[in-house]
């Protein structure tokens, strides 16, 4: 009977994220690279390139983390290749993590109504329920990372340290998150942890040990791809700025080369990305400028629930989940697009146990939030099922599951078949829905060089081109995205 | 007496900072009539259309509040009409407001001397208050009087702030409303603490200050001063009609009357705007992004360390500083309710209670690190970060951006004036808007000659033009050229109808053509 509560809360959000979980919103091309990679691994061994179980996975030439791929292994065997299983350990994570963190507010806390209320605030959350719907690294890395908080309080150390270490296999920005919060973990309990330490030395000489292959990855060229690509110094608009204000002192001195210095603008243009995060026009009209990361007329959270976050805050000063929201964008603001509510996703926990700890401080008053989340739930509801697939067609590549099988039905009738490639990449979403076998693909892949974020895409798969050319030759299929034309 | 001199020191420094090169940046069209206005009413007690001693000024037909204009007026007499006679009231007061914001402080944090000296001189160094002190801006006039007249209040001279809140009404047109969100903060919080007064502010503040209101309310509901009301609002712009249509081939009428309807549009709107004036852009990285005339460019309305200091400074909160926190509150009011995503001169008061609360956190700061190194530290780091908003607000705010600071209008206006006399025909372009107030302005153009031929065309509902003086015409210059005159084109119109720059001489954005 205690555990009703918890048991209707974790209902409620099974119900939210997997309804309709295979078709709505349609595959990404990076979810598809994650399934199909897993597929390849289950029928042969090696990735579509034609690596043997890599810690990283080339893709589009972006060097995806290796850990989802594993992860999605067994949904895929079990359920075969479709979205629903690409996508049901993240599903899964994030049902367990919103278990879990309703444990450790409980333990952090002592106090099961907060707790209650922080599980039930996150799974309400549209920025959760919109990154646990779909393959999102980012998300399972969440998971991993709040299952290992509660095990840090729970003092089991191994465990602990293993899903920390976990989550760097997961996601990139995993690998600058966790380790700075498990050294904030180990900072606020100082003291505790030196009367044990000797209990400590087995676990972190085994945490150390698992993130090796990392750290190794990192010095070889495979980690490093991605930061040159979408990393700070990607942006060119400091570079530039430094220019045009140095153009404009009359005489250059050294002092103008100081204060104008590219390190400086940088340094300015990274501070404006960090505290962007906290933007509350991004927070709670707005939202993600990424249409793949956003629904139309709606920010990362209910505009209501800010008063109670400031609240919360206020009245709280939990030190842990303040260190916590500050460290969460850190990563994200060393990227070239900022703010991204996707890698600065950790910022949902302590906003939520903020939320939370406002919502139980004015539970007097608990009838009229009861109205306003259902007001707008629905409003979210109403933005994400039927204004979001409208509004941004060309994010989520909608009818992809239905074109590939009938050009495979007709693939052997013509003798070039043209796909558009407005949309990322459409050859991985083609493997997909057409379950190609893996090992045909091995010997034919052959990535494009890299556009100037450092992704690339592959233009042929037998006579499938995923270009249109400007002169179509005779016998041919094109499919553009409104157009067939035989 | 140690304090005094303090004061005295933190006077004179703001002083100098916003006095220094005065001339910079070129004055702008509302700085120029309203010199020319007070040059007219000091010389013929009549406005420039003829008006006897107005209380609001048609000028460009956007009518402004008067008080700047008797403001500027010992000071014209003084120096003569020029640039530094037109900004001398808003450098003036504007370096008194630290001083009075100390008073006020120590009045309501029951004496906290350090507090109060910390946002004195965090008043003089920050590049909100100096932007704004350094040219003429009403606006800057409207926040020395509500500190005054807060601070009248707390002292309870009932009277005397209710005549300062009254002049804040003719200060600053757009700002005004902050005058009203503060009054009734100023009443729950007295209310809350004494309910006996009742009778006595109604005597000594409400019935003043409504004698102050009645020619506002007439002309608001007789005159046409409602009309820039109803263009700058908010509530005057309902969803585009495209995207009306998007959602509503989303979805269905039923959809979009309950999910997207006027309330939740303008709800959304509203907050949009509200919140982008506590978005660190604003604060800190971009300013008004919406008017590069209101700051330095790429710098925000505080130094760089003070959004560390607010965010300690709020979170450490204490019931004393309610009142900051109402008016932390209220001030973006008065811009998040009009058209523009962010506007920093309606709601530069705001700057008083940013100041209070990054005041605050550096005092909160202080007590807890009571080193010398971490003094010496924070004390390099904003003066680092202040040599960088001088660097960028004196050698780049108009070359970066040379139209909007209208880079120009003051040389090629002298010009046309010492050669006037030689040509027959004088054209000025009129594409920056408003050439004729410079004309006069620099020209120190007889008031009482121009009253009787100043005719003001107004088209659209905001602002009107002069389009002739004497031989000089005010419009769009054009080639060709009449023999016998002289020509300013804009940059603009040089490049449009492809003339070469080689037969021109250049004043910043303008170029002239004399043709014998």
């Amino acid at each position: 009977m205690k555990n009703l509560k918890i048991i209707l809360i974790l209902l409620l959000a099974i119900a939210i994220r997997f309804i309709n979980i295979n078709n709505y919103p349609a595959l990404n091309p990076d979810e598809a690279a994650l399934g199909y990679n897993a597929y390849s691994l289950i029928e042969t061994g090696k990735d579509e390139h034609g690596q043997s179980f890599p810690l990283h996975f080339k893709s589009f030439g972006d060097y995806k983390p290796g850990g989802y791929v594993y992860l999605a292994i067994p949904s895929i065997k079990l359920l075969g290749l479709t979205p629903f299983a690409t996508r049901l350990p993240n599903l899964l994570l994030s049902i367990i993590s919103i278990y879990y963190f309703y444990l450790l507010v409980k333990l952090l806390s002592k106090n099961d109504n907060l707790a209650l209320i922080s599980a039930l605030v996150l799974t309400l959350s549209p920025w959760h329920i919109h990154f646990s719907r779909g393959a999102w690294e980012a998300c399972t890395a969440l998971s991993f990372i709040i299952i290992g908080t509660y095990c840090f309080f729970k003092d089991k150390k191994i465990l602990f340290v293993l899903f920390y270490a976990l989550s760097l296999y997961i996601y990139h920005s995993a690998r600058l998150v966790a380790p700075i919060l498990a050294l904030t973990l180990f900072i606020l309990n100082f003291k505790f942890l030196i009367l044990n330490y000797k209990k400590w030395i087995l676990p972190i000489i085994f945490g150390v040990m698992i993130c090796l292959p990392v750290a190794y990855s990192f010095l070889n060229s495979g980690g490093t791809a991605r930061i040159g690509g979408v990393g700070l110094t990607a942006d060119k608009g400091p570079l530039n700025r430094s220019e045009e204000l140095l153009n404009q002192h009359a005489n250059v001195k050294f002092i103008n080369r100081a204060i104008h210095n590219k390190r400086v603008l940088y340094l300015i243009s990274w501070g404006e990305k960090y505290t962007s995060h906290f933007n509350l026009n991004y927070l709670f009209v707005n939202g993600d400028e990424v249409p793949r990361s956003k629904v139309p007329e709606m920010g990362l959270l209910y505009l209501f629930e800010l008063p109670l976050l400031i609240y919360g805050i206020y009245k709280s000063r939990n030190i842990f989940f303040l260190l916590w929201l500050f460290i969460a964008p850190i990563a994200s603001s060393l990227t070239f697009q900022a703010p991204s509510a996707l890698r600065s996703l950790p910022m949902i926990i302590p906003l939520s146990y903020f939320t939370a700890f406002g919502l139980y401080e004015l539970r007097k008053y608990k009838y009229l939030f009861v109205i306003l989340y259902i007001l707008s739930l629905s409003y979210y509801l109403d933005a994400y099922c039927i204004h979001y697939q409208k509004r941004y067609p060309f994010a989520w590549n909608y009818g992809f599951s239905k074109v590939v099988p009938y050009v495979n039905s007709v693939k052997y009738k013509y003798q070039n078949i043209y796909f558009t490639n407005k949309y990322d990449q459409p050859y991985i979403l083609y493997l997909f829905f057409s379950k190609y076998p893996p090992l045909d693909i091995q010997k034919q892949i052959k990535l494009t060089p890299p556009d100037k974020f450092g992704f690339s895409t592959v233009e042929n798969i037998d006579n499938i081109n995923f270009f249109i050319p400007d002169k179509i030759p005779d016998n041919s299929l094109v499919i553009d995205d409104k157009m067939f034309l035989p | 007496m140690k304090n005094k001199l303090i004061l005295i020191i933190i006077f004179l420094l703001a002083f100098c900072l916003r006095f220094y090169n005065y001339k910079y940046p070129p004055l702008l069209w509302d700085e120029a009539a309203l010199g020319y206005n007070a040059y007219s009413i000091l010389e013929t007690g009549r406005d420039e259309y003829g008006k006897i001693f107005p209380l609001i000024f048609k000028s460009f037909g956007d009518y402004k509040p008067g008080i700047y204009v008797y403001l500027a007026i010992p000071f014209i007499k003084l120096f003569g009409l020029n640039e530094l006679s037109v900004r001398l009231p808003s450098i003036l007061l504007g370096s008194l407001i630290p001083i009075l914001l100390y008073f006020l402080i120590l009045k309501l944090s029951k004496n906290n001397y350090k507090l109060a000296i910390i946002a004195a001189i965090l008043t003089v160094f920050n590049p909100f208050n100096i932007t704004y002190s350094h040219l003429a801006w009403e606006t800057n006039i409207l926040t020395f009087e509500l500190i005054l007249a807060i601070y009248l209040f707390f002292d309870k001279k009932y009277f005397w702030s209710s005549i300062l809140f009254g002049l804040t009404l003719y200060t600053y047109q757009a700002g005004k409303m902050i005058s009203l969100f503060l009054i009734i903060i100023l009443f729950f919080l007295k209310f809350k603490s004494n309910k006996f007064l009742i009778k006595k502010i109604f005597l000594q503040f409400i019935l003043p200050l409504s004698i102050f209101t009645i020619p506002l309310l007439y002309g608001l509901f007789f005159q046409s001063n409602s009309n820039r009301l109803k263009v700058a609002s908010l509530f005057s712009y309902p969803r585009s009609e495209v995207e009306t249509n998007l959602i509503l081939n989303e979805s269905n009428k039923t959809d979009y009357a309950i999910f997207h309807n006027k309330i939740v549009f303008f709800t959304r709107n509203f907050f949009g705007r509200y919140f982008n004036h506590y978005s660190p852009e604003f604060l800190i990285f971009k300013g008004d992004w919406q008017n590069p005339r209101h700051g330095a460019p790429y710098l925000g309305v505080l130094l760089f360390p003070s959004i560390i200091f607010l965010v300690i400074g709020l979170f450490e909160y204490k019931k004393i500083d309610l009142f900051f926190l109402l008016w932390f509150i209220v001030a973006p009011l008065t811009s998040a309710l009009t058209r523009d995503s962010i506007q920093s001169t309606r709601s530069m008061s705001f700057s008083i209670p940013l100041i209070y609360f990054t005041a605050s956190g550096i005092n909160i700061f202080l007590k807890k690190y009571k080193s010398i190194t971490i003094y010496l530290l924070l004390v390099t780091i904003y003066i680092l970060s202040f040599v960088y908003f001088c660097d960028m607000y004196f050698n780049h705010t108009v070359k970066t951006h040379p139209v909007e600071y209208l880079y120009g209008y003051t040389e090629s206006t002298q010009y046309l004036i010492e050669n006037q006399n030689k040509y027959q025909n004088i054209q000025m372009t009129d594409f920056y808007g408003q050439p004729y107030i410079y004309y006069l302005f620099f020209a120190k153009y007889p008031p009482l000659q121009y009253q009787k031929q100043a005719n003001l065309i107004t088209s659209s509902v905001d602002t009107g033009k002069i389009e002739k003086i004497d031989n000089i015409n005010f419009g769009p210059a054009n080639w060709p050229v009449k023999p016998n005159s002289l020509t300013v084109f804009s940059y603009d119109e040089v490049v449009r109808q492809n003339l070469d720059f080689k037969n021109f001489k250049k004043f910043g954005n303008f170029y002239i053509y004399e043709k014998p």
